[in-house]
């Protein structure tokens, strides 16, 4: 690996048709310190330009290079299997572990994680999920009852909220 | 086969059961059974809704239950907690093992209201006659 990496410098300084990338976007901005990032889309982007890279140095490498390297399959490019949640409301959910929230306020803090992670893995309208607070989804059902069997004894580090795919309006009386 | 569980006069001017049913723990075989007198409601689209004091008696044999949004008839949001629970009877009528799954639903801050709703009603025809003030459950 530490070979790889070697050559993977000096590949643009060999062939300028190839663009640099640009260097790592640092997020440390001095004047905005609580915004590490400004949404959900920009997260992505930056993983899919990261995952971009790593692919194009490995082509360029085996098409250009006269040394003989590794072909094994890299293992080691970055991707994310949880959504990325927004600052704030990782903050709300900081607050939420730390101390007794209003019933509204979680209502609220579920419906953004829901739907987030809804996006995130582009799931089927109907299926009932069982959802961790930080995005991940433990557990899925087509019908809700079957989701609760299915999770119920099973423990948990954190909370698990249930999350319908597709749906706007929660349960409770119908009016 | 049509069998009538019971024709009940309305209380208060509310349809009361008696239901019987225990909530399991299906990885360390514990269970909490429960005997409740609850109002029959037909606008609660859950199976059983019981007061605060049922949490703890969940906690108890290892069961996390799950958050849930929940919206009243008034269209306050709040959040409550639910789980999976048997119902083995209601009144003098007992279904067979290991008895009928339905949504067990705690709200947070309920102390008195004990409910059945459409979630458990599914399993019968219920007809309510509001001249007579009887109610009537039947399983077909």
């Amino acid at each position: 690996m530490s070979l790889l990496k070697s050559v993977e410098v000096d590949i643009y300084d060999r062939f300028e048709q190839y663009e640099r990338p640009e260097p790592e976007v640092t997020f440390l901005n001095r004047e905005k310190k609580s915004t590490p990032f400004n949404s959900f889309l920009d997260y992505t982007e930056q993983l899919a330009f990261q995952t971009d890279i790593t692919e194009f140095n490995l082509n360029s490498i085996r098409q250009y290079s006269d040394t003989k390297f590794d072909t094994r399959p890299v293992y080691s490019i970055k991707r994310s299997f949880k959504p990325a949640l927004p600052l704030k409301l990782k903050q709300k959910i900081g607050k939420y572990k730390k101390s007794k929230i209003k019933c509204e306020e979680m209502f609220d803090i579920i419906n953004e994680i829901g739907k987030i992670t809804e996006d995130f893995y582009r799931l089927k309208h109907g299926k009932f999920l069982a959802v961790r607070i930080d995005g991940v989804i433990v557990d899925s059902a087509d019908t809700e009852i079957d989701l609760l069997l299915k999770v119920q004894g099973r423990k948990f580090n954190t909370s698990i909220f249930v999350w319908e795919a597709g749906s706007d309006s929660p349960p409770g009386w119908s009016t | 086969m049509i069998e009538v569980i019971k024709t009940k006069s309305y209380e208060k001017e509310a349809a009361f059961v008696n239901i019987k049913g225990a909530i399991y723990n299906p990885i360390n075989y514990q269970q909490q059974s429960f005997t409740l007198k609850c109002r029959v409601d037909t606008g609660f689209d859950g199976g059983i809704l019981v007061p605060y004091e049922f949490y703890s008696d969940i906690q108890i044999i290892g069961i996390q239950p799950l958050i849930r949004q929940w919206t009243l008839a008034d269209g306050e949001k709040k959040t409550v907690y639910i789980c999976a629970a048997y119902i083995h009877s209601i009144d003098s009528y007992e279904f067979g093992a290991p008895g009928k799954p339905v949504k067990f639903v705690i709200p947070i801050g309920n102390k008195e209201i004990k409910l059945i709703g459409m979630n458990l009603l599914k399993y019968f025809i219920t007809t309510f006659n509001g001249q007579n003030k009887n109610f009537s459950v039947i399983i077909a």
